[in-house]
């Protein structure tokens, strides 16, 4: 009896426990589309699982005006975050992300639905993190800071609406991106006190966490 | 140590040449080589950091299923050991398997880690602490035999509750996170974050029918030592007047009346667990923080009745550790109302201090204070017997 109980608490239960999760994370990480998203982003640290790069998603939200009550992602605007995502396109090339409150299971062929129960609670499609080691997170840091540049993070959506980040790379901005920036960065240093009359296209600011700054350290 | 002081002893005529020889076989016989030790551990410590950084250069190259495998399969054999060669272990030395046992728990926790980085998921922090105690809790009662497992199950599971706590409650930590449901469930978490306290009744139980009777000392006391932090920490809020008058709140009415039944019970459990004065005692101090947690709540905002609190509970420790000969114990509660003592005369006199004399009074105060303190803690304490 007791060299059961003895063999029940001190190998089966840990072993088999510690097994029976590695399979079932290995199970649902094979799961589901991969698509891509670029992002922009910095880096900490987390004691117990060890280096990230954590990162704002930069979804190609549609932006349409309907005459009448605040749209979807004017509110997600507002208060910093998305509940729930519809993607169009053909993987992994987002074409279109629509943000909206439910999404009808009918009419989206690839939902994308915050995990409220991980580290960043409901504000999981705003903000996200990629475990890698130590040298890999510091070189992705450096790229980061790259303007030149844009990262592009790989996630695979599971049929449920379930993401989980699978890699970063990174692409070289095109010259109109380049324009756009560098026009951008002249508004911004030209605009301290004086009236300019320069129409600079609306470029959809992505929608980024208010706090993101402060609660950087958060689990 | 040479046999040079003995002969010198022996030279001086302090002892006789038979008390000589058995002093000398008895050094050979339990001498400890340190010298060659040392050598063996800097070479042990010199190949184990090796490894280790080799291990890390090298972590993005290997794949990780394969450092999974290696990871779990540290786990195995370190478990196997503990379950087959447990008896031969702790002939060669007491300390083998808690060693064993500690460290596959601490690897079993960073499996977690380790599984979150290889397929990047994430999850509160509570869920893999709690399903961690799950799966290695039973092992560490069944085979813990000092305060290292003790502090490892008592300190993980606290983790866990007051992550699971935090994570439920945004506003804990006074800021709202973001996270976390719309309807935190206060009175379950007042629950969860207490539930710590019932190790002691447990431990109290499994004392006497044991025969790891350290290990379960040292658990019952770790759990006491949490009820008793946690009815200082209430007391002392109560001075700062902290307390939501709106219920159910994280310290609104309902939490705190949770929280004292809790250690009310947990109390009662252990003086019915463990017969005899230390038992009694020990119960009598848990059941008595969970007055204090109620009582803190009444009293909030009173400076001089908060204080008087905070002192009640360390004096009946105090009054306690006296009945049940607990001398370390008795001079902690002595000090440690000497200092809530302190506090108070700056809490009561801040004008005072304003002023030349007021300076000079409390200065005097805290001196005296002080003085008395440590003549009660030299005169009045027991002598030593086990807790």
């Amino acid at each position: 009896m007791q060299i059961i109980s003895r063999l029940l608490a001190i190998i089966l239960v840990p072993l088999a426990g510690l097994g029976a999760l590695w399979a079932s994370s290995d199970h649902l990480s094979r799961q589901g589309i991969d698509w891509e998203v670029e992002i922009a982003g910095y880096d900490p640290r987390d004691l117990l699982r060890g280096h990230y790069v954590e990162f704002t998603y930069d979804w190609p939200i549609v932006e349409e005006d309907t005459p009448g009550d605040e749209e979807p992602w004017e509110r997600a605007r507002r208060i910093g975050r998305i509940d729930q995502l519809c993607l169009t396109g053909s993987a992994p090339v987002i074409t279109e992300a629509t943000v909206a409150e439910y999404v009808d299971a009918n009419a989206c062929e690839h939902p994308v639905i915050a995990n409220t129960g991980g580290v960043y609670g409901r504000r999981s499609l705003t903000r996200g993190r990629l475990y890698v080691g130590q040298d890999r997170a510091k070189e992705i840091e450096r790229e980061l800071r790259n303007r030149d540049q844009r990262g592009i993070v790989t996630i695979r959506v599971r049929e449920d609406g379930v993401m989980t980040p699978q890699g970063i790379r990174f692409r070289p901005l095109t010259p109109e991106e380049l324009e756009e920036r560098d026009a951008d960065d002249d508004t911004r240093g030209s605009a301290v006190g004086e009236v300019v009359s320069v129409a600079v296209e609306p470029v959809g600011e992505p929608i980024s966490d208010p706090d993101a700054e402060e609660s950087a350290d958060d689990r | 140590m040479s046999t040079r002081k003995i002969d010198g002893w022996f030279a001086a005529g302090l002892i006789d040449a038979g008390t000589r020889e058995r002093l000398i076989a008895y050094e050979a016989q339990h001498a400890r080589p340190l010298a060659i030790w040392a050598v063996f551990g800097i070479g042990a410590l010199a190949i184990g950091l090796g490894l280790i950084s080799v291990v890390a250069a090298n972590w993005e190259d290997v794949p990780g299923q394969v450092r999974l495998t290696i990871h779990l399969a540290l786990i195995a054999a370190m478990l196997g050991a503990v379950l087959l060669r447990e008896k031969a272990l702790t002939a060669a030395s007491p300390w083998a398997v808690e060693a064993l046992l500690f460290i596959s728990a601490v690897l079993g926790l960073t499996f977690f880690g380790h599984l979150g980085q290889v397929y990047q998921t994430n999850s509160p922090l509570w869920e893999p602490l709690a399903i961690w105690l799950a799966l290695f809790a039973p092992a560490m009662l069944i085979s813990g035999r000092g305060w290292p497992v003790a502090a490892l199950l008592i300190g993980g599971s606290i983790y866990c509750v007051w992550e699971y706590t935090d994570t439920m409650t945004p506003y804990l930590y006074g800021s709202f996170r973001g996270s976390g449901p719309d309807n935190p469930p206060y009175r379950l978490t007042a629950v969860v974050h207490s539930l710590p306290v019932f190790y002691a009744p447990l431990a109290a139980f499994m004392r006497a029918r044991s025969t790891r009777p350290d290990f379960w000392r040292q658990l019952e006391q770790l759990a006491l030592t949490y009820a008793v932090a946690g009815a200082s920490i209430m007391a002392a809020l109560a001075s700062v007047d902290a307390f939501d008058t709106g219920s159910p709140r994280i310290l609104g009415a309902q939490s705190q009346m949770i929280r004292a039944i809790i250690a009310l019970v947990a109390g009662g459990l252990v003086v019915a667990a463990r017969p005899g004065i230390s038992g009694q005692m020990s119960g009598a101090i848990i059941a008595g923080s969970g007055a204090v947690i109620a009582l803190s709540y009444v009293v909030s905002g009173i400076d001089i009745l908060s204080a008087g609190l905070f002192m009640a509970l360390w004096g009946g420790i105090a009054a306690a550790a006296l009945k049940a000969n607990w001398r370390g114990v008795f001079q902690l509660a002595v000090a440690v109302i000497a200092v809530r003592l302190v506090i108070l005369s700056f809490e009561l006199a801040s004008d005072l201090l304003l002023s030349g004399f007021g300076l000079i009074v409390s200065g005097v105060l805290i001196l005296s204070i002080a003085w008395g303190a440590y003549r009660v803690s030299r005169d009045f304490a027991p002598e030593e017997e086990e807790v």
